[in-house]
């Protein structure tokens, strides 16, 4: 049975009185008369600020800021010939990395912790369990060139500008030789942010297989056996079922090794590199480690 | 479907009529509208919202405030005295001042057969 239908006129004017009722409640709740230019202006500012990319004045000084927070929290390890060692191998990459224009700086974390860091503007870290667990200069390299790889995308810097916090505080520039209250409140809380992203909840699994391959790319650009990095991240599949403390960080904040190594696998064969055609400096390498024991 | 759109229209006249007469106002407040001399509208005021939508504003210069500088130069210095508890800023300035010998970066490069040097491993690639 079909119910009554309605006439085009009925519907007609029961749609404007529906439309009548909906613009009488929302000229109502805004007042259209009452509109602050200065008000919409500076809402349209902000929002133009929230989408404005970071100067790199500003990444410096955010990476200085979680640069400063890594060190003091897990503690520098200053050894002579070790960071001597890190930043012959980091510097050396830079040339053969998509950003070689800013400046690239190593040092060792005093922790047995297997974990690397790289903070925004060219502030990368390893740490001392990370050096033990490595066997040649290839695969120190294949890391330091990851490392790299993440500075150079600008992968945490992407994932702070997508941040609210970015987005209510980009209208203030946190660069400059002396900030004042409210630029040291913004770097503050976008180093909070970027501590959680780097330590806490880590970078998107792309962004890490990206710079799995950059990493290589960066190490066989510089003269090294790219297979380097597949080595080390091998060497950690085995961890998977049973993380010790040292590792569980590592594993919280990157995709699994055993992931990782296949993802590296397919992309050597993608670009028909040979096993064995350049070095891993291994001997040379476990010669140093005799010589300087990471203690 | 015409009347349909001719029903929109005239729904959107009559909400620009709501917004210029929103109602709620008595009629007695209406008729005292209506008493009163009318201001003469500013159409400058739409000008001026329109110029400062549509173009850059004039920036707001401020002085920033002067915090006390351990070193005087060194970048950042008033941030690293408010957060030294949990940062070491010391670290930060010794990694970037950190330098590397340029004869000991070539010797390890030559060493290793690396950089410039890296003919070796390319000869072996190619075989």
């Amino acid at each position: 049975m079909r119910g009554p239908k309605m006439k085009p006129n009925s519907a007609l004017k029961t749609g404007l009185v529906l439309a009548a009722a909906v613009l009488c409640l929302s000229a109502q709740k805004f007042d259209f008369k009452n509109i602050d230019p200065q008000e919409w202006l500076e809402v349209g500012k902000k929002v133009a600020d929230a989408a404005r990319p970071m100067k790199i004045d500003e990444e410096i000084q955010l990476g200085r800021s979680l640069a400063a927070r890594l060190a003091g929290t897990f503690g520098v390890w200053q050894d002579e010939a070790w960071t001597e060692e890190i930043n012959l191998i980091g510097r050396t990459l830079v040339p053969y990395c998509k950003r070689s224009n800013i400046k690239y700086r190593f040092a060792i974390l005093d922790t047995d912790e297997v974990n690397a860091y790289s903070a925004p503007g060219g502030y990368i870290f390893v740490s001392k369990g990370l050096l033990k667990q490595t066997e040649s200069e290839a695969e120190l390299a294949g890391v330091l060139g990851h490392e790299i790889a993440h500075v150079a995308s600008k992968d945490v810097v992407r994932e702070i500008q997508k941040s609210n916090i970015w987005a209510a505080g980009a209208q203030v520039a946190i660069a400059g030789t002396d900030l004042s209250n409210q630029q040291e409140e913004v770097l503050s809380k976008l180093t909070d942010a970027s501590w959680d992203q780097l330590v806490v909840k880590g970078l998107s699994k792309q962004d890490e297989f990206k710079a799995d391959q950059e990493g290589a790319n960066n190490a066989q650009g510089l003269g090294y056996n790219p297979s380097g990095l597949y080595n080390f991240i091998k060497r950690l599949v085995p961890m998977e079922k049973k993380p010790g403390a040292e590792i569980k960080i590592f594993f919280s904040t990157h995709p699994k090794p055993s992931e990782r190594a296949a993802r590296l696998k397919k992309y050597y064969s993608k670009k028909g590199w040979k096993k064995d055609s350049r070095p891993f400096n291994k001997e040379q390498y476990q010669a140093f480690k005799v010589e300087h024991p990471v203690s | 479907m015409k009347k349909i759109l001719i029903g929109c229209l005239v729904a959107s006249l009559l909400g620009i009529a709501l917004m210029a007469f929103p109602p709620g106002k008595s009629s007695e407040a209406q008729a005292q509208t209506k008493a009163q001399p009318k201001q003469p509208t500013d159409e400058s005021s739409f000008w001026t919202m329109f110029r400062k939508t549509f173009s850059r504003p004039e920036p707001k210069y401020k002085k920033p405030t002067r915090g006390v500088t351990e070193v005087a130069g060194v970048r950042g210095m008033d941030i690293e005295g408010k957060l030294a508890e949990n940062y070491n800023w010391q670290v930060v300035s010794w990694m970037e001042n950190y330098q590397l010998n340029e004869d000991n970066v070539m010797d390890f490069l030559q060493s290793r057969n690396l950089g410039p040097y890296q003919n070796a491993g390319a000869e072996n690639e190619a075989k």
